[in-house]
């Protein structure tokens, strides 16, 4: 019996790091444009969806294969959000727009984006051609190989990105812009190109979280919603932080779902979100966030 | 209440009750009538039921070009004007108002799911407009005394009242789990089955809830599967039902599955592939050539449209042409007597079975179960 139960929770452990990891990816991206402009890109989460259904037209047009779909997913989502960074931000910076109103352009943003999907791919949820075989079994846990692909690449993608930070010239320019964008000008760091690369990284994040989330579900318009959760993540994991939205999101994914097994289904959002308002109670800036910011 | 009536107050109404006869007797009346008459059509045209939603409008669609090809009514054309309610009740609130006020529908046709309905139709009863509901089975719909709102649909009373003796019956199952959506169509629904397994002498052991936009159902399969359910019966919609029955099956449960008319869809199938075979559910419409009118719809409608009809174009389809029927026995736009006349339908010949409206306003027909076999919709029963 005492086996049964420690199955149980490693099953529900198993299925919570999987979409945790998927509101890292997302949360990952939301906090480094975060920390770089201080800017919360509420259109996040639709870079997501425009992900997952590229990637439709990979697969089913195109007729890619899935890995290289990941790839081609993450590179042309690199270049929607160096467009979106260069057609829409950058002239709002320039006309110094005040920082609500530029939240509220991601808002608007996110609206068109959504819409514009509805005109390209349709309004029907679509289903993810790929096929992936029986999960894999490990005594009493059952591994689905579509949450192994999330994981692999997920934790493949984090690990590049810290590589990238810390051992790079530009990784370091951009963490020195993102620090202070005044003293890293006067450095010669050009801030401008370094905010471009950080949409580009954190939208091509997002993309890949899309495109890895998709066969999970379907992809379909209103799949960004999901960009919500991943904020939750952001915010529990501390905003700007980098190893704070892998673990938000982590901690978020294993939360909501051990709530639900042991607590009650019917309050499962209810439980993450009340462990989020918990957690900020007792550190406002989240488990690795900066309290000298105020975002 | 007054009981008696003074003499002149008699005599009043017979030349009033005179009058309405004769100006609906005379056909110049009806020539004055707007050309084309436009009916409102509310539904999900975007969102995870934007298929069924479509097909709602098709089902609609199809009826008034026949009727239209025959002529029309009254000597006018019907046509439709459609309205998205993203299957989102305030959504469903402002379509409705605006097909009311703005458009000055007689009648309004919609909409698929049981929340969105359940809101919009306080809106018809405001403006006292007619409304039919072809898809939204919960049985609050026609239970809260609205006198203005009609179902063309099959209850979710005679849904879930099949689904136990069916376990019990055919499959053997002694111990079942409900997982349901947890609004007015997942509630209402789980609730009925619960009584109707208490005389089937089907034990549920558990019985487990998600909100409409969950994706992740491991804590609630794991429930049902560690309380040793025999059957799972999921009171879900397309999408997130094909979503579970995918995940039962990573978590190795090999168990019946079954659910309501939603799973009738093609769209589940469309979303499930491999996944959702062998599923069971009930449901009014399956075409086959035993059901000649069924059959017959199949065909126009896949000529018109180039897919397949679910239950909600039929249903649409035989609500279209119910409506028809009663503005042209009204021979005006009233709304009250639109309404009244939609109440007094009885044995129209629709193609999801011979329509009789009850005193509520519902549909009196037997729904059926079949399975998915091959990834085709089937009858078993």
């Amino acid at each position: 019996m005492a086996g049964e139960t420690a199955g149980l929770w490693a099953q529900q452990v198993v299925g919570g790091i999987a979409i945790g990891c998927i509101y890292s990816l997302i949360a990952l991206g939301f906090s480094m444009i975060v920390r770089a402009m201080d800017l919360l890109n509420f259109a996040h989460g639709e870079v997501l969806m425009l992900g997952g259904m590229l990637g439709v037209t990979a697969l089913v047009g195109l007729r890619f294969p899935y890995w290289a779909t990941i790839v081609a997913v993450t590179a042309a989502s690199a270049a929607v959000g160096a467009a979106l960074e260069w057609i829409v931000f950058r002239p709002l910076r320039r006309h110094r727009a005040p920082l609500d109103n530029m939240i509220i352009a991601t808002v608007g943003l996110g609206i068109f984006l959504r819409n514009g999907a509805i005109l390209v791919w349709g309004a029907d949820p679509v289903r993810y051609p790929v096929k992936y075989g029986e999960p894999l079994v490990l005594g009493p846990v059952r591994l689905p190989l579509e949450n192994l692909w999330i994981l692999g690449v997920g934790v493949a993608a984090m690990v590049l990105l810290q590589l990238f930070f810390a051992r790079t010239k530009t990784g370091v320019a951009m963490r020195a812009s993102a620090f202070n964008p005044v003293t890293a000008r006067l450095m010669g760091i050009p801030v401008d190109r370094m905010n471009l690369y950080t949409f580009a990284i954190g939208s091509a994040l997002a993309g890949l979280a899309g495109v890895l989330l998709a066969p999970l579900l379907y992809a379909s318009f209103d799949m960004g919603s999901v960009g919500l959760k991943a904020f939750a993540a952001a915010c529990l994991g501390g905003f700007g932080s980098v190893p704070g939205a892998i673990v938000g999101g982590l901690v978020l994914g294993v939360g909501e779902t051990l709530g639900a097994f042991f607590v009650s289904t019917s309050y499962q959002d209810a439980l993450a979100f009340g462990l989020l308002i918990l957690l900020l109670l007792f550190r406002p800036s989240g488990l690795f966030g900066r309290p000298q910011r105020a975002v | 209440m007054a009981t008696r009536r003074s003499r002149p107050g008699w005599t009043a109404g017979i030349v009033v009750g005179l009058g309405v006869g004769l100006l609906t007797a005379c056909p110049a009346r009806a020539a004055s009538l707007p050309n084309p008459i436009t009916i409102g059509v509310v539904s999900p045209l975007t969102g995870p039921v934007a298929l069924v939603g479509k097909n709602l409008e098709s089902g609609v669609q199809l009826r008034f070009e026949e009727i239209n090809q025959a002529g029309g009514i009254l000597g006018s054309r019907l046509a439709v004007i459609a309205e998205d309610d993203g299957a989102k009740p305030e959504q469903s609130v402002n379509a409705v108002t605006k097909l009311i006020t703005r458009d000055k529908v007689p009648a309004i046709i919609g909409s698929v799911t049981s929340p969105t309905t359940l809101a919009g139709m306080e809106v018809s009863q405001k403006y006292e407009t007619p409304q039919i509901t072809p898809v939204s089975t919960s049985p609050k719909v026609t239970q809260s005394g609205n006198k203005w709102i009609f179902r063309v649909a099959i209850s979710d009373r005679h849904h879930a009242a099949i689904v136990p003796p069916f376990l019990a019956g055919a499959l053997k199952v002694k111990k079942a789990a409900i997982i349901h959506v947890n609004d007015d169509f997942g509630q209402g629904g789980s609730k009925l089955l619960q009584e109707a397994a208490a005389k089937a002498g089907v034990q549920i052991v558990a019985v487990d809830s998600y909100l409409g936009d969950a994706k992740d159902f491991t804590a609630q399969l794991s429930k049902a599967k560690a309380a040793g359910a025999e059957a799972l019966i999921l009171w879900s919609r397309q999408a997130d039902g094909a979503l579970i029955i995918r995940q039962a099956h990573h978590l190795g449960m090999k168990m019946p599955i079954m659910g309501g008319d939603a799973f009738s869809s093609p769209l589940l199938v469309k979303l499930g592939g491999d996944d959702v075979e062998g599923v069971y559910f009930t449901t009014s419409f399956l075409p086959s050539p035993e059901q000649a009118r069924a059959f017959e719809f199949d065909k126009r409608f896949k000529a018109k449209f180039n897919r397949d009809p679910d239950f909600a174009a039929a249903q649409a389809y035989d609500a279209a042409g119910i409506l028809a029927e009663a503005i042209k026995r009204a021979g005006s736009l009233d709304r009250g007597r639109i309404r009244d006349e939609i109440a007094r339908t009885r044995d129209y010949p629709g193609v999801i079975g011979t329509i009789s409206l009850d005193a509520t306003g519902d549909l009196v027909i037997a729904p059926k179960i079949g399975q998915v076999k091959n990834g085709k919709h089937v009858f078993i029963q």
